[in-house]
């Protein structure tokens, strides 16, 4: 179906120039993408400050940022957004990227990557196995939880005050409108 | 369920109610459908229909895809009205009450059940992404350089998705229009 001459590997991802750009691996094809916008990098932030303090001081676990390379497998090599990784988990990082499936991953889509974001990582980190996902969209405020069931994504509902609660970080309930109001207060 | 006018959808064995489309949904859907359509009568190889139609992806997966091409080998498997094989070839178009089901929740069922390409139409964007199964995965297709889209399942098919949301809009403009996109 694809005319490539050969996959390309890891290895080709590393000669990739550090250019700002974003370079992924998805089944061995590189992929790239534009620097994030401001507002992207603010959703990114509001976000991880979320995680970080739910999470740090009982020392649950460790929340990343991108860019930090995920290998999921050979063929694909990902930059979520933010990721969380549980404490019995960290050793995965030791070689200084992250190998396997991160506890929970964020994808904040941007209005270029919106399809890729949303169709193609949503179906990998299924796949790999990553029990959590939330995708974002700061240009239309929507803010999904999905939870893997029997290999599926399944969108996590709201609770009736409009909150959402996080299934593998329980406990941990905030209301996406209070994340887009401080995304607001940060841009232009 | 009820013949109640309504529509539903089997996800993982969890049935949920379709909300009835606007009409710029069912422009759009129209103006991706009829190029599908013409190519497909052209290469006179299978059939292309719109929603409603069942498609049973499995016994917990039962959708409504908005526009599903089946190539003629498969045809024979659309048995007592239903669908029982993946298409070929989907397009779904985001709406307001499907943007989840239809970017995170159908792909991955339509590529688990072996559809080919997957098309997925955001009228807020004014935007086609193509998506194409390698294995087991959908990768992304980029579009051509004059921003035209290429069918792999339709080898030959190009379609300009400027020009389709040039008319949708034309056509939206004659009515009367809220600040609201569905």
């Amino acid at each position: 179906m694809v005319a490539n001459a050969r996959r390309a590997t890891i290895a080709d991802l590393d000669a990739m120039p550090d250019d700002g750009r974003i370079y992924e691996l998805l089944n061995g094809e590189i992929s790239m993408a534009a620097a994030p916008t401001w507002r992207h990098g603010v959703t990114v932030l509001a976000i991880r400050d979320v995680l970080h303090a739910w999470v740090r001081p009982s020392r649950l676990g460790v929340v990343q940022v991108a860019p930090i390379d995920v290998i999921l497998d050979d063929d694909n090599v990902v930059q979520p957004d933010v990721i969380f990784v549980e404490r019995s988990q960290l050793s995965s990082a030791a070689s200084g990227r992250y190998i396997g499936a991160p506890t929970l991953a964020v994808e904040v889509v941007s209005p270029t990557s919106r399809g890729r974001d949303s169709v193609q990582k949503s179906q990998r980190y299924a796949r790999a196995g990553i029990r959590e996902f939330w995708l974002v969209d700061p240009d239309n405020r929507t803010f999904d939880i999905y939870t893997l069931v029997d290999d599926f994504y399944q969108p996590v509902p709201l609770l009736t005050d409009g909150r959402i609660e996080s299934v593998v970080l329980p406990g941990l309930i905030f209301d996406p409108a209070d994340i887009f109001a401080e995304v607001d207060d940060q841009t232009p | 369920m009820p013949d109640d006018g309504n529509r539903y959808e089997l996800l993982n064995g969890t049935i949920s109610l379709i909300v009835t489309p606007t009409w710029q949904h069912q422009l759009v859907s129209r103006e991706v459908f009829l190029p599908l359509d013409r190519w497909v009568e052209q290469i006179g190889d299978g059939d292309t229909l719109y929603a409603p139609i069942d498609v049973v992806l499995a016994n917990r997966d039962v959708v409504q895809p908005d526009v599903a091409y089946v190539d003629e080998e498969h045809l024979i498997h659309v048995r007592g009205g239903r669908v029982y094989v993946a298409p070929q070839l989907v397009v779904e178009v985001i709406s307001l009450t499907s943007r989840s089901r239809d970017s995170v929740e159908k792909p991955m069922r339509y590529a688990q059940a072996g559809t080919t390409e997957y098309w997925l139409v955001d009228p807020l964007l004014e935007t086609i992404a193509v998506v194409t199964l390698i294995e087991t995965l959908y990768v992304e297709r980029a579009p051509n350089d004059d921003g035209t889209i290429s069918s792999v399942v339709l080898s030959g098919l190009t379609l300009d998705p400027a020009a389709i949301f040039a008319r949708v809009n034309d056509r939206m403009r004659r009515t009367t229009q809220v600040d609201q996109i569905g």
